[in-house]
C-alpha cells in the first residue's frame, strides 16, 4: 500500500486539530491562524471561557510510526464551510474518516448531516466514525437523538460521545473505524 | 472583522492598484482565516470569494512550509500557470493580498505593484 | 359457541392467575371461554424450558397461542407477559372471530418465514414430541451440512438455554418491573445499588471496563448466593453519598449481568435461527469489552445474520457471539428479522490492509 492515511473532518471548533495533537509523535504540522470570525467568538464566549483563538486554514498533520516502521499519517481538515476545496484533496487515498461534531454548535445534527453527505461518496467505498464533542458543554442533543438520525437515514456508522482532549476517546474512535473497515 | 472606514481605504487601495498597473487583472485583500475585505477586478468575472479563502489556505502553507525550513518569514507565493500568474503575499500578520494577471511575462510588474500596495496597506491598517 | 383453552408450562402463579383473569373477564367476551385441563388451544410459556420444546416440537391438532415477553418465535397468535386483562381480552375475542376451521387446523406455530412448514407425513404415524430432536433447525442444519467446520458452529445439542432468573440478572430486571431501589451484595465484592426509576445504578468500583475477579464475582454469581436488600431512595442516595459511589447507566450493569452468565448460551426464549442486526453502535464507554466485540458491533451493525453466520464471517467463536449478542439484546440493541432479510454486504479486503490495519490497532492500544 503506498499510503496509510486517516483524515479528521468535521464541523468547526469541534476538536479535529486537538484530537490528533493527543495521538501524534510528531508536533502537529497546522495551519492555524488567529480567527475574525465574529460570529463564532461570540456563541463559544457565551458558553466556553476558555473561548478558541484559531481556526485551521489548510490541514492538520500528525504521524504515528507502525511496528514495523510504516508510518501513519494523520489529516485534519479545516472545518468552516468555505475551506471545502481542502476536504476533497486531503480525503484522497485515505484508509478511512473521523468526523467530529461540536455539540455546543448551532445545530449539531445539522452539521453531522453535512458531512455525512460531503463525504458520502468516500464513506460508501470505505468507512467512517462520528464523534460527538464538547457534550459537556452542552449536553443536548444527546446520542439518542443522533441514533435516531442515523437510524432514520439508515446510516450505520459507530458514533460515541467524545472529549477531543483525551487520548482514550481518540483511540477509541479509531478501534471503531478500524472494526468498521475490517468487518462492517 | 475590519472596521468599515478601514474596508473603505483598502478598497480605494486596490483600485489605485488596478489603475496604476495596468496588466493586473484583478486583486483581493482577505484576512488570514480567509474572510475577503475587499476586491477589485477588471472585466473578467474571477470567483473572487473563493480565491480569497484560498488565498489564505495557501499562504498558510508558504508560513508553515518556510517555518519547517527555518527560512523566516514567507515573503511571498507565486503560482505560474498557462494562462497567466497569481501573487499571494502578506500585507501583515492577519491580512494577504492576492493578485494576479493574464499575462505571464509579466512577474516583475506584478509582483512590484502587488509588494508596494502591500507595504502601503501595511500602514494604515 | 363454547371455547375451551389450556395452558402449557406456566408456573403455578401464572396459572393460577390465567385461571382467575379468565373469569374476571367472562361477561366483556363475546363467547364463553372455559379453563380446561386439556384443549386444543394452549397458551404455551416460551420462557421455560417444558414450553421451548413443547413448541418446537410442532405438536400437531393443536391451536398454540406463544407467551412470553417479546415475541421471539414471530408467533402468529403471542400474548406478553406479564398477563393483563386487556390483550388477553383482545386475544379471546379475536380468537372467537376466526372460523372453526382455522382453529381446528394446525397452524404452523413456527412462523413460516423462518422454518419451512413441517413436511406433511405420508403415513398417519404421529411422531411423539419428545422423540424429534429439540436441537433448533438451523443449527441442526449447520451440523449435518458441509464436512467443513462440522460441529464447529453449532450451539449445544442439549439446547441449553442462558436462564437469567437464576442470575443476578435475573434479579435486576425483577427489581427494575417492580421498579424498586435495591443494593445486590456479594462476598467480596463491592455492592451494586440501583435506582430504576433514574435508571442508573452506582458502585464503588471506578473502572468498570477492568474488574478485577473478586468484583466480576457479583456479575457471575447465582442469585441465590447475592444478598438483596430493598432500601427507599433516599437511604440509596445517602450510601452513594457516603462511600463516594460513582454512577453508571442500568444498561452497564444489565450488560455485564449477561456477558458474564451466559456462557455461550442463548438466553431464554431467543429463537436460535432468526437473523440480527444492531439497532445502533453500542456505547462501548459504558459497556464493559473486549476487542473482539468491537469486531462483532462492526459486523452486526452493518450485516443482518444468523449467529452462526455472524461467528462465520467475524472468525470468532459461536459462544463469543451468543455471549455478546445476550447482551446486546439485554439492552435492547438489536433488531431480529425473519430470515428472508438476512442481507450481508460484500465486503472483500486485501490482506496487506488487513495487516496495516492490524497494526494501527496494535499501536494505538499499546
Ligand atoms: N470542554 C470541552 N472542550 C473540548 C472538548 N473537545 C475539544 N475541546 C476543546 O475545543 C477546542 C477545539 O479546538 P480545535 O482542536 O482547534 O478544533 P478544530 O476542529 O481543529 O477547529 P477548526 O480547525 O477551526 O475547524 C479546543 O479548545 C479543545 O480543547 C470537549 O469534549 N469538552
Ligand atoms: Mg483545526
Amino acid at each position: 500500500m503506498s499510503e496509510i492515511k486517516l483524515v479528521f473532518t468535521g464541523s468547526a471548533g469541534a476538536g479535529k486539530t486537538t484530537a490528533i495533537s493527543t495521538i501524534s509523535e510528531i508536533p502537529v504540522i497546522n495551519t492555524d491562524v488567529r480567527s475574525n470570525d465574529f460570529t463564532t467568538h461570540l456563541i463559544r464566549q457565551s458558553i466556553d471561557t476558555s473561548r478558541k483563538e484559531t481556526i485551521t486554514v489548510a490541514m492538520d498533520y500528525g504521524e504515528l510510526t507502525l511496528d514495523d516502521g510504516q508510518k501513519l499519517r494523520i489529516y485534519g481538515t479545516p472545518g468552516q464551510q468555505r475551506f471545502d476545496y481542502m476536504w476533497k484533496i486531503l480525503i484522497k487515498g485515505a484508509l478511512g474518516l473521523i468526523i467530529l461534531v461540536d455539540n455546543a454548535g448551532d445545530d449539531p445534527v445539522g452539521d453531522l448531516a453535512r458531512y455525512l453527505d460531503n463525504f458520502r461518496e468516500f464513506i460508501k467505498e470505505t468507512s467512517a466514525v462520528v464523534g460527538i464533542t464538547r457534550m459537556d458543554l452542552s449536553p443536548e442533543p444527546n446520542l439518542e437523538i443522533y441514533h435516531e438520525y442515523m437510524q432514520s437515514h439508515g446510516i450505520r456508522l459507530p458514533i460515541y460521545s467524545v472529549d477531543a482532549r483525551s487520548r482514550d476517546s481518540v483511540v477509541m474512535l479509531i478501534h471503531a473505524l478500524v472494526a468498521m473497515l475490517e468487518y462492517g | 472583522m475590519l472596521a468599515p472606514q478601514l474596508i473603505t481605504k483598502l478598497d480605494q487601495r486596490l483600485a489605485k492598484l488596478l489603475e496604476d498597473c495596468s496588466v493586473i487583472n484583478a486583486a483581493v485583500v482577505t484576512t488570514a482565516d480567509g474572510h475577503m475585505c475587499a476586491m477589485r477586478q477588471g472585466n473578467q468575472d474571477y470567483p473572487l470569494e473563493r480565491l480569497a479563502t484560498m488565498g489564505s489556505t495557501l499562504m498558510s502553507l508558504g508560513d508553515t512550509i518556510t517555518a519547517e525550513l527555518k527560512m523566516g518569514t514567507c515573503d511571498n507565493i507565486i503560482s505560474e500557470n498557462k494562462q497567466g500568474i497569481v501573487a499571494f503575499m502578506h500585507i501583515n500578520n492577519n491580512l494577504v493580498l492576492v493578485t494576479l494577471t493574464v499575462q505571464k511575462n509579466a512577474l516583475g510588474m506584478l509582483l512590484s505593484h502587488s509588494r508596494r500596495c502591500a507595504e502601503e496597506m501595511a500602514q494604515f491598517v | 359457541m363454547d371455547y375451551q383453552i389450556t395452558t402449557r408450562a406456566l408456573d403455578k402463579t401464572n396459572n393460577v392467575f390465567f385461571k382467575s383473569m379468565l373469569q374476571l373477564i367472562q361477561n366483556q367476551l363475546t363467547q364463553k371461554w372455559s379453563y380446561e385441563e386439556s384443549a386444543h388451544i394452549i397458551l404455551v410459556d416460551l420462557e421455560q424450558p417444558d414450553g421451548i420444546e413443547f413448541w418446537i416440537s410442532k405438536p400437531r391438532d393443536v391451536f398454540l397461542i406463544a407467551y412470553a415477553r417479546q415475541n421471539f418465535y414471530h408467533a402468529e397468535w403471542f400474548l406478553q407477559k406479564p398477563l393483563r386483562i386487556q390483550p388477553l381480552l383482545q386475544l379471546l375475542n379475536s380468537l372467537a372471530m376466526l372460523q372453526p376451521a382455522q382453529l381446528l387446523i394446525n397452524s404452523p406455530p413456527i412462523t413460516a418465514n423462518q422454518c419451512p412448514p413441517p413436511p406433511k407425513p405420508s403415513s398417519v404415524a404421529s411422531v411423539p414430541a419428545a422423540a424429534l430432536p429439540s436441537v433448533p433447525s438451523l443449527f441442526s442444519k449447520a451440523m449435518s451440512g458441509t464436512s467443513e467446520g462440522k460441529n464447529k458452529y453449532c450451539l449445544d445439542n442439549k439446547l441449553e438455554y442462558f436462564e437469567p432468573s437464576i442470575y443476578l440478572l435475573g434479579l435486576l430486571q425483577e427489581s427494575l418491573v417492580a421498579a424498586r431501589p435495591r443494593r445486590f451484595s456479594c462476598l467480596g465484592s463491592a455492592p451494586l445499588y440501583i435506582l430504576p426509576y433514574e435508571n442508573r445504578c452506582f458502585s464503588a468500583v471506578t473502572k468498570m471496563q477492568q474488574l478485577d475477579s473478586l468484583q466480576e464475582n457479583l456479575y457471575s454469581s447465582y442469585a441465590k448466593n447475592i444478598k438483596v436488600v430493598n432500601l427507599t431512595p433516599e437511604e440509596l442516595l445517602a450510601e452513594v453519598q457516603k462511600n463516594a459511589l460513582r454512577a453508571y447507566p442500568m444498561d452497564t450493569a444489565l450488560w455485564l449481568a449477561t456477558l458474564r452468565c451466559s456462557h455461550g448460551r442463548l438466553i431464554l426464549g431467543q429463537a436460535p435461527d432468526s437473523v440480527i442486526r444492531l439497532k445502533y453502535w453500542p456505547n462501548f464507554v459504558v459497556l464493559p469489552h473486549d476487542t473482539v466485540h468491537v469486531g462483532l458491533a462492526a459486523f452486526m451493525l452493518k450485516n443482518t445474520a444468523n449467529l452462526i453466520t455472524i461467528a462465520q464471517k467475524t472468525h470468532t467463536t459461536l459462544e463469543t457471539v451468543v455471549d455478546f449478542f445476550n447482551s446486546c439484546k439485554m439492552i435492547e440493541l438489536t433488531i431480529e428479522e425473519p430470515a428472508s432479510e438476512s442481507r450481508l454486504v460484500d465486503k472483500k479486503i486485501a490482506e496487506p490492509k488487513r495487516r496495516t490495519l492490524k497494526d494501527i490497532l496494535n499501536r494505538l492500544l499499546r
